[in-house]
């Protein structure tokens, strides 16, 4: 995307909208409402608003301090820290080092409702179907970022996010983005009507495969968004499975009676034998291309968009001047030796 | 809606009367920042500040 232009592509297929049912799109407050009510079940307390402290008896954590208004204190053979992608209880018992704002992205959402008909009109979907749209360039104004858009059946998310250092540098506030965002001419009319209900952000790892701490410490297992266990628009699935196999772990070392780091580190094992850090290991290299080229997004989408306005046009001059005319546009946005050794290193990224 | 204090108002957020859970500790550390980007990374604009150097940042 660019100011006034975007360049669209896409795939549908009534295979996605049937059972077996792959990929969903589910709101936070509805999931982790729902995701909760299955812990507590079978007697797990959950406690909201609160903070909390890992125990230790020398270097072996040995149970949970929840501060006010709970006030309790669990022991605990195995603590399984799950708690984000800020994980201050790693970082605050030593176990894990500060996040980085250059590894660490902040998206923010609105929802915004409408009439189910006014979204199946305006997306051209089936009535009960629904879309995802991801949109880069234009969205994150100059950095490497994205936004996306998520149909619900009488709502519509609008989401966009960079790295935290972006945000530092650029001097914009997320929610500034958010807004320019609903004033593009190809996204305004989608959105015409609507009342926002809701808002929020969050901030997601996106360091990549070398931004995984260690994940095993003495009576200590590092889970999800805490352990940087996210890749690409892969995170919830990743973090679930981190739960499974951190769980079998678990349940080995409660068996053997056996809470050491080397028992414990089961739950790494798995890990790597399974696609969560086998998919991260052959993207290790996308973490830093974003970074090493800031202008990744902007700059190739910009030089896209302002070839395909040129070749939309209907020709004054002729066929092969014209091509000869795009492609010096082209270059001369970006040297053709800069645009080969780019596109060597987003190959060399998509190899692994 | 486009006014972010009116987005901060959808949200259901009960905050704790007996604890305040952001705190700037060191006022000093905020007057040695120079990007100061808590100004404009959070999503709610939760740190504020009016650009003068004998000014506190505020919370």
């Amino acid at each position: 995307m660019t100011e006034d232009s975007a360049i669209v592509g896409g795939f549908t297929s009534s295979r996605l909208a049937a059972s077996p049912f792959n990929r969903l799109t589910a709101k936070r407050k509805n999931f982790y409402g729902w995701l909760a009510a299955k812990a507590v079940k079978p007697g797990l307390h959950s406690f909201l608003i609160h903070a909390a402290s890992i125990l230790f008896t020398g270097s072996q954590a040995s149970g949970v301090d929840v501060s006010p208004p709970h006030n309790r204190r669990f022991l605990a053979d195995v603590v399984l820290l799950a708690d984000g992608v800020n994980s201050l209880l790693a970082e605050q018992a030593g176990l894990i080092t500060r996040i980085k704002p250059n590894a660490t992205a902040l998206y923010v959402k609105e929802t915004i409702a409408l009439q189910p008909e006014t979204i199946e009109d305006r997306f051209q979907l089936p009535p009960g179907e629904g879309t995802l749209i991801g949109l880069i360039g234009y969205p994150t104004a100059g950095f490497n970022g994205t936004a996306s858009i998520h149909t619900f059946k009488d709502s519509i998310n609008l989401n966009v996010g960079m790295a935290v250092s972006d945000f530092s540098q650029s001097g914009f506030n997320p929610d500034d983005l958010l807004e320019r965002i609903k004033k593009h001419p190809r996204i305004q009319p989608l959105l015409a009507g609507g009342v926002t209900t809701e808002y929020g952000g969050a901030m997601i790892p996106e360091g990549g495969y070398h931004a995984i701490p260690q994940l095993v410490h003495p009576g200590v297992m590092i889970l999800g968004d805490a352990a940087s266990l996210v890749n690409g628009t892969h995170g919830l699935n990743q973090a679930m499975w981190s739960g499974y196999f951190a769980a079998k772990a678990a349940f080995a070392a409660k068996t053997s009676q056996d809470f050491s780091v080397q028992k414990l580190s089961l739950y790494r094992t798995l890990l790597e034998e399974s696609f969560v850090l086998q998919n991260m290991k052959v993207n290790a290299k996308a973490a830093a291309l974003q970074q090493d080229i800031p202008y990744l997004f902007d700059l190739y989408t910009r030089m896209a968009n302002e070839a395909a306005y040129h070749m939309s046009t209907v020709p004054t001059m002729p066929i092969k001047a014209k091509r000869k005319y795009i492609w010096k546009k082209a270059t001369s946005m970006q040297p053709l030796s800069k645009i080969a050794r780019d596109a060597w290193r987003v190959l060399g990224v998509i190899r692994g | 809606m486009n006014r972010l204090d009116d987005k901060i108002k959808l949200i259901d957020f009960r905050p704790g009367d007996s604890w305040q859970h952001v705190v700037i500790t060191s006022q000093d550390h905020c007057r040695e920042c120079r990007q100061k980007p808590c100004l404009h990374i959070c999503p709610s604009r939760v740190f504020r500040w009016d650009y003068n150097p004998s000014e506190p940042v505020l919370v």
